[in-house]
């Protein structure tokens, strides 16, 4: 597990242990019957960048070296990004999208999908002033609309939103109403309203028409 | 993006140490060297960023540069004036050019005061403003910040977690400062949250000519919100550089590390990185830190003279600093001075 010392360091408490030692115990726990499927929770998130580099290679060594499979659950694209072979993108407790690591990050299709990915700064992408961020707040689980949960914050809604939309498509699928072959250029309109005015979250926002979809 | 001008906050061999309770039977007392001999500039109208991983010190800078806390030794200039040493009522007058924005809006809004009074307080305060005059600003202020004025009246648990950083803000720009030091404002909220914040940052910055100093550990929230950055690690800054500079080709091993660590998005548009480097233990307590660089154990490059000998903040390039006996970038290039 990559712990020095390790014949003197299990006997000791937890509290012994720094952040990045402790998750490698759970992580343990968790192998110790290598088991067929690991369910890791945010196994990162309280870890700086260092210790979560060392950890991910661990999930990714037990994976090669087990055959173990991992539902890695997390808010985190970046690690989802360097570790998923599928993803599944959720909003609400429902599926938004779902598909191969590559369809959903290349070709993102449920503007929920868009807005976390634009909402995240990156360090290796050229620096924009602006981000293209989602309105409004995540919607509370005490009332999830019987329409579409992500209509509220969807620069796209529209009458036919008011229908919940069923999780469609072939091999990369998505919860959404918007004409599959519209979708590009809906996206990149966003990232141009953002980048055109102020605070997106806040100012009007140049969008087609949502009457154009119906 | 922002103008940039005079030097508005200099920090001079900045030091802060905590004593530690120790064990009886170990004598000595012993102490973190949390703060260990920071030098920085922040020019008027530029954003400088503070980066690093938990314990490296940056926070507890970010209260030395507003006088939260008392340095140890060195000292901090705001506009010229040394307030290293003044007094609380002689600080009185400096707290209305330099505010802090803090981490948790959880716990920094007192659940008990209605958000408009604690926004008003530091104008109340600072004085000279009538009570109606006071209202008048304050409810300016939450619209400034995207709030309602209706607000004023409500408490703090009646937020979401972005609203409070937003009333933490209109806080911080109550007595018209010229710098915020933000420490880690976005961090403890939701990505999509988290981007409206930063959103609203670059905003205040444009519409009220700000400087801010932005303390995080994110590296893709301190690329975007920076001009320049300075990398801390173990207490002390290890390298400092233009933001483009820094994460195009880093100069001290530590700052390779750190970026190349960061997971990032393929999103089939960005370069990703060619390699990473997976750094080996944990970064060692800042109450025995190692002898010479602080890096050297778990530095890929390190060789005999880094176990010994402290680098010193050094120019390797035009407005780019690096405490690095072999730093990755080539010295060979002009010295503009001290960034």
């Amino acid at each position: 597990m990559g712990i020095p010392d390790p014949a003197r360091r299990i006997d000791d408490y937890p509290h012994q242990f720094s952040g990045g030692m402790r998750q490698r115990a759970v992580i343990a726990m968790g192998l110790a019957n290598n088991p067929a499927l690991l369910i890791a929770d945010e196994p990162t998130t309280a870890l700086d960048v260092t210790t979560q580099a060392q950890v991910l290679d661990l999930l990714r060594r037990l994976r090669r070296d087990h055959g173990s499979s991992i539902i890695l659950i997390t808010h985190d694209m970046g690690v989802v990004s360097q570790l998923a072979d599928r993803v599944l993108v959720m909003y609400a407790g429902r599926a938004a999208e779902e598909g191969p690591r590559q369809e959903v990050f290349h070709h993102p299709s449920h503007p929920y999908t868009w807005g976390l990915l634009g909402s995240v700064p990156r360090a290796r992408a050229p620096r924009v002033r602006r981000l293209p961020a989602i309105p409004g707040s995540p919607a509370s689980a005490l009332a999830v609309s019987s329409g579409c949960a992500f209509a509220p914050r969807c620069r796209f809604a529209h009458d036919r939103c008011a229908e919940q939309p069923p999780l469609a498509g072939a091999g990369h699928l998505d919860a959404c109403w918007l004409p599959r072959d519209r979708r590009h250029e809906l996206r990149h309109s966003l990232d141009e309203a953002a980048a055109a005015a102020g605070d997106p979250g806040q100012r009007s926002v140049v969008v087609p028409e949502t009457e154009e979809f119906e | 993006m922002t103008e940039r001008g005079e030097v508005l906050l200099r920090a001079t061999d900045v030091v802060k140490h905590f004593p530690v309770a120790a064990p009886a039977w170990r004598g000595a007392r012993q102490v973190v060297h949390a703060v260990d001999g920071v030098s920085l500039e922040v020019r008027r109208g530029e954003t400088l960023g503070i980066v690093g991983e938990s314990g490296c010190g940056k926070s507890t800078l970010g209260r030395c540069l507003v006088r939260l806390t008392d340095l140890t030794s060195g000292r901090v200039e705001l506009a010229g004036q040394d307030i290293t040493t003044l007094s609380r009522r002689r600080l009185r007058p400096v707290r209305r050019d330099i505010q802090l924005v803090f981490q948790d809006p959880y716990s920094s809004l007192n659940p008990r005061r209605r958000v408009g009074d604690v926004v008003a307080e530091g104008m109340e305060v600072a004085g000279g403003r009538t009570h109606r005059q006071i209202s008048a600003r304050v409810a300016e202020l939450f619209e400034l910040v995207g709030l309602s004025a209706d607000h004023v009246d409500r408490y703090p648990h009646e937020f979401s977690g972005g609203q409070r950083q937003r009333v933490g803000i209109a806080r911080a720009l109550a007595v018209d400062p010229q710098v915020i030091v933000a420490d880690e404002p976005v961090s403890a909220l939701d990505v999509s949250i988290q981007a409206q914040v930063l959103n609203l940052f670059a905003d205040l910055q444009d519409e009220l000519s700000l400087t801010y100093v932005f303390i995080a550990h994110d590296l893709g929230v301190v690329r975007h919100v920076s001009d320049r950055i300075a990398v801390m690690y173990l207490g002390e800054v290890v390298e400092v550089a233009e933001a483009d500079d820094l994460y195009e080709a880093p100069a001290h091993p530590y700052t390779e590390a750190l970026l190349s660590a960061a997971p990032e998005i393929d999103d089939g548009v960005t370069e990703l990185a060619p390699e990473r480097i997976v750094l080996v233990g944990d970064v060692p307590n800042p109450v025995s830190k190692p002898t010479g660089c602080p890096f050297h154990p778990r530095c890929p490059h390190a060789r005999a003279r880094c176990a010994v000998e402290r680098p010193l903040l050094m120019a390797v390039g035009p407005g780019r600093l690096t405490a690095c006996h072999y730093p990755l970038v080539d010295a060979e290039a002009p010295v503009v001075g001290r960034g």
